[in-house]
């Protein structure tokens, strides 16, 4: 007997035209039923019409006939079952109703009564040399779905093909990523390489930043889509945004009815595939939505591996780098501003002038590294004296960058520190430009003591009043005019006092005591108070100083504010100078 | 009480064209003309086809010529099915047990 030849999509068999090869062929055909999952009573009735059709192919044949094979084939459909038999008899015409004899007792004649009750459909095509009888008939279960081995094998090696290619995949990012790579170029790239791999249309890549509640834009191609910059995570309404909040893959395709605010529209109309959320540390770092100019995207197997796998990596690549980027950034605004507070100090008197008849102490006290309060006393080659107290409008490095730049002007326009109103004018002249570029502003107060120490000039750039006090008075001067950069040829006036009568003389800036909008700490009458207590007291510059800071850091703290107040004592007469007073500079930090 | 001669024969498991000589040459040697009676007992057999049921018409119409009778003893469900399909049930005497 033949051997089965299963190339066929079914089952086929030649076989001899014997009685037993024919028996033995219809038993083959029913192993392979049953092995379909083909009922046992379906079998049952196929085992006998098969019976008799290869019994009828066998004994109609002639001898010579006989020498050639007959052949069964059968085959499935998911409803039917069909089997057809190509015999080499002279063939014979099927009768239109086949019934069964009329005599009961008649021995023969019942095959094809048999054949047509157990089958549907009966046909029989009569050939040159060959007749074919096909037989089919309803299946009476359906199939389950069958297992395929060769095809889950198939499939289970695509799985594992993918996973070594995501693998590999992973392998090239990190290496790129450790290129020191932009995130940006990193993610525009790999989001080429993700739409070649997974078969895709295109691909836009959202990732979580600074500000809460908004993804910003990290990469999207084909680059003619313009993509909205900023998704909202308020938009419940957009796919993106419902991927990011309940944190599972959503599907769209032609049957989605996108928002109007929904940014996949951008996409176009006939759209599908997938949003991602990507995750890191139980974190949202951003949805990957990855699509097709299709009305319905089935991706393989495979490609929605390299889409989840590697998303999930580049996602926590770029989230980990976003992290690394603020850490730094952080680093290097401390760095900065380290640099600038060394600039700001470096600006400092290393120590304060001070001359048989004009004694200074002062404090500077700077918020975070760097305040924009400067301070300064200068010595001049004719034994008077130059002070100066300003405020940069403003903390951190720009704040610094004006004050340094404050006092190189100053100190190189010298030569008018005693005309104060001509020395401010130069300087606003100079500084104008700049700070009306960074919409800043400085105020300032210069004062200039002859040598003698008996005359005082004043002028005020938006400054605090000058205070003054012998003990038992106490006087304002504001000598004053706009601030440094409000206007390019504002006026600045110098105000003279004749210092006969006072003693003690007090700069600062209004974070000790406004006393023009009264937002300092300190209220003008205490700072009177405490100025004229001192001048009667006659507390040297270094005592003074410190006695108003002790005032300042007490009213401070019942504040519960920041110690922001930067202030000059200068103090007049014949007192001897303590150690106190020599290098009387103290500077705090807030 | 009168005693028939009767004749006691188990059918093979598959009565069909290819086993249907010799089952014939079979039962020319087993039944005897004294026998009144053939009881064939179809438990055993679970395929029959249309050429098994040729060899028990004939044996049947032998029988019935010279006076004698034929019993099929428990035929199977398949067995009883087909003898139902082919309207047999009106010629042959079933006996199950």
């Amino acid at each position: 007997m033949s051997v089965p030849q299963q190339q066929f999509d079914g089952f086929r068999l030649d076989f001899p035209a014997t009685l037993d090869d024919a028996r033995n062929a219809v038993r083959s055909v029913i192993e392979w039923l049953a092995d379909q999952q083909i009922l046992p009573d379906e079998c049952q009735q196929w085992e006998l019409v098969l019976a008799e059709a290869a019994n009828n192919a066998v004994n109609y044949a002639t001898p010579e006939q006989s020498r050639l094979t007959v052949r069964i084939e059968a085959a499935l459909s998911a409803h039917d079952i069909e089997v057809r038999i190509t015999d080499h008899t002279s063939g014979f015409d099927w009768p239109d109703h086949v019934e069964l004899p009329d005599d009961d007792e008649c021995d023969h004649g019942r095959g094809l009564f048999i054949i047509s009750s157990l089958t549907d459909h009966v046909s029989y095509l009569r050939g040159k040399g060959h007749n074919v009888l096909c037989l089919r008939s309803q299946r009476k279960s359906t199939p389950k779905p069958q297992e395929d081995t060769e095809a889950t094998l198939e499939l289970m090696t695509a799985e594992v093909a993918s996973c070594y290619e995501t693998l590999a995949n992973i392998f090239r990012l990190i290496a790129d990523a450790g290129n020191d790579v932009e995130p940006v170029a990193l993610a525009s790239r790999w989001l080429e390489e993700l739409r070649e791999l997974a078969g895709a249309d295109f691909l836009v890549l959202r990732m979580a930043g600074t500000e809460a509640g908004r993804l910003p834009i990290v990469g999207g191609v084909p680059s003619a889509i313009v993509w909205d910059p900023l998704l909202e995570l308020r938009n419940h309404d957009a796919v993106e945004t419902l991927a990011a909040v309940t944190r599972q893959d959503q599907w769209f395709d032609e049957s989605t009815t996108f928002a109007t605010a929904d940014p996949l529209r951008k996409a176009g109309e006939h759209i599908s595939g997938l949003s991602h959320p990507l995750e890191s540390g139980g974190d949202l770092a951003g949805v990957l939505t990855v699509g097709v100019f299709k009305p319905r995207w089935e991706p393989s197997a495979r490609e929605l591996n390299v889409v989840r796998s590697l998303g999930d990596f580049l996602g926590a690549l770029l989230h980990g780098l976003h992290r690394r980027d603020e850490a730094n950034q952080s680093r290097l605004m401390k760095r900065e501003l380290q640099i600038a507070a060394d600039i700001q100090r470096s600006l400092l008197p290393a120590e304060l002038p001070q001359t048989p008849f004009v004694h200074c102490a002062a404090h500077l006290a700077t918020v975070g590294e760097v305040g924009g309060d400067y301070l300064d006393a200068i010595l001049l080659p004719d034994g008077s004296l130059l002070f100066v107290v300003a405020d940069v409008m403003g903390k951190g490095v720009p704040a610094a960058l004006f004050a340094t730049a404050f006092h190189s002007l100053l100190h190189s326009h010298l030569d008018l520190a005693s005309q104060p109103s001509r020395l401010m004018r130069r300087l606003n002249k100079a500084m104008f430009a700049e700070l009306d570029r960074a919409d800043m502003f400085i105020t300032a107060q210069l004062v200039h003591i002859s040598a003698d120490g008996l005359a005082l000039q004043v002028c005020g750039a938006g400054h605090a009043p000058l205070l003054l006090s012998g003990g038992s008075q106490i006087q304002e001067v504001c000598a004053d005019g706009p601030p440094l950069g409000v206007t390019a040829d504002a006026d600045y006036q110098d105000f003279s006092v004749s210092l006969a009568s006072f003693t003690h003389v007090l700069l600062h800036t209004d974070g000790l005591s406004d006393v023009v909008s009264g937002g300092g700490i300190l209220s003008r009458d205490e700072l009177h108070t405490w100025l004229q207590g001192a001048a009667a007291a006659a507390s040297d510059a270094g005592s003074s100083r410190d006695s108003l800071h002790r005032l300042h850091r007490s009213a401070v703290d019942a504040a519960s504010q920041q110690d922001d107040a930067t202030f000059m004592i200068i103090t007049r007469g014949a007192q001897t100078l303590t150690a106190n007073t020599q290098n009387s500079l103290s500077h705090a930090k807030g | 009480m009168t005693l028939t001669a009767s004749a006691q024969l188990t059918a093979p498991a598959e009565l069909c064209a290819a086993t249907a000589r010799l089952w014939r040459d079979r039962l020319d040697i087993e039944i005897k003309p004294g026998h009144e009676e053939v009881c064939i007992d179809l438990s055993k057999t679970r395929f029959i086809d249309s050429s098994g049921l040729g060899v028990l018409l004939t044996l049947n119409k032998n029988l019935r010529a010279r006076g004698a009778s034929l019993k099929l003893i428990n035929p199977s469900s398949a067995v009883c099915q087909l003898i139902e399909l082919t309207r047999l049930h009106r010629v042959f005497e079933m006996i199950h047990d």
